[in-house]
């Protein structure tokens, strides 16, 4: 694919990268985002994450003097559906009745939600998808934006890719991974945040996207490693002999999932301060190396979603980032 | 950039409260026939609306169980099993064997709900008792991605999976993407469409919104109330015109255009002005290279609320010029099959490419008493034979997507 992507803003509700990549929480990170966003009282019934999610967006913009027009597209990746306020809208209606739960709840649980709200504040009224698919749904944003921008329909495409953590999730995905352990799970952390990126034509520094492609071929390990498999071999030819491949796979079935990974390439592992973020997690991954390992190499990220997908991002270089 | 290529549509899968693929379809969209009747999938006791358009579960067991033992379907659940229905059967329409696929097959899927009927039987259990005691084999299910890893699997086809979820516009945008990818070279062959299913979550999403009639779903009438939510399913395969003739596969249909666009208005409401589905439509009669009066049917989104109704009417007008606006045949199956959300675009381009292939036009369903702020030429009866259809779809937070067909001739 011949674009660049990047810059990237990251932010989350535990710090900024440099915090996450040296093991350090910085949960303060995003206590004034009324203040930074531009139209707090068009967001303020939308969820943080949204918010943080539009915060990043209009601070990558600006940090690039993009003026927003119909010639950027907008391009969304989530691991899954709204899932915090289906839960709400749902738990309202089993306790306290059907007619009881709130619509609200219910708009705000639309997957293309994010999207909404970014386009409102923004301005954009072009092209916007939004893609959920755990682990590769950010990866998916991305090809879908190289594709539009090859393809000439917009000038850049803007990905905004969110890492949603819930209560909802987290106990769900203890009672998959910890099936013996129900009354007494092995406590997990969560990560809470977005990452905005550019992908355009050229962009001066900025690391071309050398490959990203996801697949599957069904839903057991074997599967993926047959898909992990595929995905790395269509992409050997294209990245770089000294690229720094890591893994992001979901921390419950780390070593499980990296065991795959081996009989597939070697993968680099990352730092612990990265905690769980689903769709975020390729690029936090991304980044955070970026931050530990500044050295000029390409970098790639191949990561299986827990429900059967592989999913490969690599650059020609290290990954650049709008500094907090 | 290198020439566009011409994109055709070689196979089709697609079911509904109506019955599964165009036979069945064929009838009802004819006769405009509903498919709306009592949920019985869940209690809907508290609920303000209790109707929906359930698919015929059993049937689709039968028709599975001709290909797949028991052994293979035991455990699927709805979602799945109408994605592997829908799949297969547009992978057989356009005599695509998995052995003599090359490469990982494209497969661009729209849905707002993933399998959301697991997610919610999963939190059933959750509120019951505690997460840890709910069943975790449900979670992998609910994912959009756990139905195509299934797929995959039973067709022993990989697949290159994206996953559009852009609310009501979801179909057509999965289609409009793998439309630009088969247009610019990128890709031969590919899969797209979308699904969804009836669920408690969506029905009382809806009810709670008002959005819901408590009587029949009329979309463009005086006194249209809403809609109801429908299962659907439907497959397309795109493939670029040279691969279809080297195959020597059958073709049902041309697609010429996509327009892509957004409000810019408001979270749930359309712009009232139809600016924004306006737009949608010039673009893809720009990319199809045709003039609005080329036009012989438009699917129109109509999902019978007040608000978008009127809007959509307004944008019709708006795009293709009052005069060529107020004469093109007009319908929305949505009075017929509901409202599929995840699927609606989908199935309803498979309804363009029945019409125009077996020359009829869809019924406009529930119409009395027209509302002069849509002044459309709605269908009223099914004469006609169109061979160039627009099919609009609109969603939450003004996502609208339009795709343009033509009626496959050879000389074309």
């Amino acid at each position: 694919m011949s674009v660049a992507l990047g810059p990237f803003r990251f932010l989350s509700f535990l710090g900024g990268i440099e915090d996450l990549a040296a093991g350090r929480e910085r949960p303060e990170a995003l206590k004034n985002m009324d203040a930074r966003l531009p139209q707090p009282n068009s967001l303020r019934r939308a969820g943080e994450d949204t918010q943080a999610a539009v915060l990043a967006a209009v601070e990558l913009l600006r940090h690039e003097n993009l003026v927003v027009a119909d010639r950027i597209g907008l391009y969304v990746g989530q691991q899954q559906i709204a899932l915090d306020f289906c839960s709400r809208f749902i738990q309202t209606s089993y306790r306290e009745g059907p007619r009881m739960a709130s619509p609200m709840y219910f708009a705000e649980s639309v997957a293309n939600n994010v999207a909404t709200h970014l386009s409102l504040t923004l301005g954009l009224k072009g092209l916007a998808q939004t893609f959920i698919g755990t682990r590769s749904a950010g990866i998916q944003a991305v090809i879908a934006a190289a594709e539009d921008v090859e393809g000439g329909l917009v000038d850049a495409g803007l990905v905004v890719v969110l890492g949603v953590a819930t209560a909802v999730t987290r106990d769900a995905y203890q009672a998959v991974f910890s099936p013996f352990q129900r009354n007494h799970p092995p406590e997990v952390k969560f990560l809470r945040g977005v990452a905005a990126m550019l992908v355009r034509r050229d962009a001066a520094g900025q690391p071309r996207l050398a490959f990203a492609g996801v697949r599957c071929a069904g839903p057991g390990p074997r599967a993926q490693r047959e898909a992990a498999g595929s995905l790395w071999a269509e992409a050997r030819a294209r990245v770089p002999q000294d690229t720094r491949v890591l893994d992001s796979t979901l921390i419950m079935c780390r070593a499980r999932s990296q065991e795959i990974l081996r009989q597939v390439v070697p993968t680099l592992p990352s730092p612990p301060g990265i905690l769980e973020c689903y769709a975020l997690d390729p690029f936090a991954r991304l980044l955070a190396d970026g931050v530990n390992h500044p050295g000029g190499e390409g970098r790639a990220v191949l990561c299986l979603g827990e429900e059967g997908t592989a999913g490969l991002l690599a650059l020609d270089g290290p990954p650049r980032r709008v500094a907090d | 950039m290198s020439e566009a290529r011409r994109v055709v549509v070689t196979g089709l899968g697609y079911m509904s409260g109506l019955g599964f693929g165009p036979d069945d379809h064929e009838v009802a969209l004819k006769e405009g026939r509903t498919a709306a009747g009592p949920i019985r999938r869940f209690d809907t006791a508290g609920f303000r609306t209790a109707s929906g358009a359930q698919c015929d579960e059993e049937r689709l067991g039968r028709l599975l169980s001709e290909r797949w033992s028991a052994a293979q379907l035991r455990g699927l659940d709805v979602d799945t099993r109408m994605v592997l229905w829908s799949v297969t059967t547009a992978l057989e329409d356009a005599g695509l064997k998995p052995s003599a696929l090359t490469r990982p097959l494209p497969a661009v899927v729209g849905t707002t709900l993933e399998g959301f009927w697991q997610a919610e039987q999963w939190y059933g259990e959750f509120l019951k008792r505690t997460a840890l005691h709910a069943r975790p084999r449900r979670l992998r299910l609910c994912m959009a991605g756990g139905q195509l890893a299934t797929v995959s699997e039973r067709l022993g086809i990989p697949l290159e999976p994206m996953v559009v979820s852009n609310a009501c516009a979801t179909g057509v945008n999965a289609i409009g993407r793998l439309f630009r990818r088969v247009r610019s070279g990128a890709v031969e062959v590919g899969l797209a469409g979308g699904y969804d299913t009836l669920t408690r979550f969506i029905q009382l999403g809806f009810d709670s919104l008002g959005a819901l009639t408590p009587k029949t779903c009329t979309p463009f009438d005086k006194n249209r109330s809403g809609f109801f939510i429908g299962d659907a399913a439907g497959m397309l395969v795109l493939e670029s015109l040279d691969s279809a003739r080297r195959r020597g596969a059958k073709i049902h249909g041309e697609l010429l255009g996509y327009g892509e666009s957004l409000d810019g208005y408001h979270p749930t409401h359309p712009d009232p002005q139809g600016r924004g589905i306006a737009r949608a439509i010039r673009q893809a009669l720009e990319i199809g290279g045709l003039e609005p009066g080329a036009v012989e049917y438009v699917n129109a989104h109509g999902t019978g609320t007040p608000a978008n109704d009127a809007a959509e009417a307004k944008g019709i007008l708006l795009a293709l010029g009052d005069e060529t606006g107020r004469r093109v045949p007009v319908s929305s199956t949505k009075a017929l099959v509901g409202h599929t959300l995840g699927a609606a675009g989908a199935l309803e381009q498979c309804f363009c490419f029945l019409a125009m292939e077996r020359g009829f036009l869809p019924v406009q369903g529930g119409l009395q008493t027209q509302d002069p702020e849509c002044a459309l030429n709605l269908v009223r009866a099914p004469q006609g034979r169109p061979r160039v259809a627009l099919n609009n779809s609109l969603g939450f937070g003004g996502a609208n997507g339009v795709l343009l067909s033509r009626r496959w001739e050879e000389a074309s």
